[in-house]
């Protein structure tokens, strides 16, 4: 049977992809698509086969590039030790952002690993999410990890998607305030906002503070 | 520090001007940072200059960062600005970004003799000779493993440019062996 245009188009669509699917770096759609493509095509097989061939010969080309000197290595750390300057023990400045660092390289790669990989599609999902699974009646967050310290008055906070670690970092340093749990699912780190226990319209405002910073913050909400 | 912290917690450390984190990122990246930049410039010396400074750029700007793209594909990123910067300073009165692009790269490149080497040799010989745009593209996808999303990112071009520049830069490897004489019956 003659092929139609419409699947003339389809198989150069699907050509296209070859290389990327020889390195598994197709969505699930489009692996599948090729791969039934493939399975149909001896031609397409005959020309995957090329691409498996480069490919090969790819990765071994660059590997007979090496590896940089340590020269390079010293040259790259003696610049910036320069610029760094002298390292001294400051415990007064490891506030906020020391503790919130010791706290994300705590955290374990399947936790950072489960965290990244929902971020896009928490996005999509964000309001459904935050309104029918984790907002309780009283309008707060109930969380399942262990309870902290109690002192102090708390927010669960989602950070927005183009915002920096250091802007992220300066934010909460201006208010005082302090990743102290998280991401949870859904992205959401648990934020210390005050050292005191706030009453209810006093942390309805200071959430409200919060979640003002579009640019920084994606939601944040009281939690108990 | 463990090798299992992931690259963007990496990075908040390094805005947190810690050099531990940011030794950690340097092992973990920089033989592919330096390979990359190696298919550009070819120069060894001057690649290993570039990585260098590239990494010298994400101390000074992790705080900077921004999770749109992953850590090693912003590294590519600052490495092919800089392999560019580097040209432009080598011949600034001559360098055309555009027509750079296209010519394919003959010098000190030795030619190519079938009868002297293996078709998997004669296969890395050919991809030496390609035009850095295709060099960069074919590098990209088949040793970087990068996505097309994450090329488009590195390269500054639409994602179907990235499908037909990786295209145009696999016929323009099979006409090169051809001409050396490997045909491979494609295109």
């Amino acid at each position: 049977m003659a092929m139609s245009a419409r699947d003339d188009e389809k198989m150069d669509e699907i050509e296209l992809l070859l290389p990327w699917r020889a390195t598994g770096a197709l969505s699930a759609e489009e692996t599948r698509r090729v791969d039934a493509a493939l399975a149909a095509d001896a031609e397409l097989r005959r020309k995957y086969d090329l691409v498996q061939e480069e490919m090969a010969e790819s990765v071994l080309a660059a590997e007979e590039f090496g590896a940089p000197s340590t020269r390079a290595r010293d040259r790259l750390f003696a610049a910036i030790e320069a610029e760094a300057g002298p390292q001294v023990a400051q415990p007064s400045a490891r506030g906020w952002r020391a503790r919130a660092l010791d706290f994300f390289g705590s955290l374990t790669p399947g936790a950072i690993a489960w965290s990244a990989a929902t971020a896009a599609l928490v996005i999509v999902l964000q309001g459904a999410v935050l309104t029918r699974s984790l907002v309780t009646s009283s309008g707060t967050f109930h969380t399942a990890s262990a309870p902290e310290s109690r002192d102090g008055s708390f927010a669960l906070v989602a950070f927005a998607p183009d915002a920096t670690a250091q802007q992220i970092g300066e934010f909460l340093a201006a208010r005082g305030a302090s990743i102290v749990d998280g991401p949870k699912p859904g992205g959401l780190y648990r934020v210390k906002i005050s050292a005191t226990r706030l009453d209810s319209d006093a942390l309805k405002a200071a959430v409200a503070t919060l979640a003002a910073r579009r640019e920084i913050v994606r939601m944040a909400v009281a939690s108990e | 520090m463990n090798d299992t912290v992931p690259d963007e917690v990496l990075i908040a450390r390094i805005a947190a001007r810690d050099q531990a984190a940011m030794k950690a990122l340097y092992l973990r990246h920089q033989t592919r940072t330096y390979r990359f930049l190696r298919r550009l410039v070819k120069s060894a010396e001057l690649a290993e200059d570039l990585t260098g400074d590239v990494f010298l750029d994400v101390w000074r700007q992790a705080g900077q960062y921004e999770a749109r793209s992953s850590v090693s594909t912003w590294l590519l990123s600052i490495a092919r600005f800089k392999a560019l910067s580097s040209f432009r300073r080598k011949a600034p009165e001559t360098f055309d970004p555009e027509t750079a692009e296209e010519i394919a790269d003959e010098s000190d490149t030795p030619e190519i003799s079938l009868q002297k080497v293996s078709k998997a040799k004669a296969l890395r010989l050919c991809i030496e000779r390609l035009s850095r745009e295709h060099r960069e593209v074919i590098d990209l996808v088949y040793y970087h493993e990068k996505k097309i999303d994450e090329i488009s990112i590195i390269l500054g071009v639409p994602e179907n440019t990235v499908k037909t520049r990786m295209f145009y830069a696999r016929k323009r490897l099979s006409e090169i062996l051809r001409e050396a004489g490997l045909d491979r019956g494609w295109p």
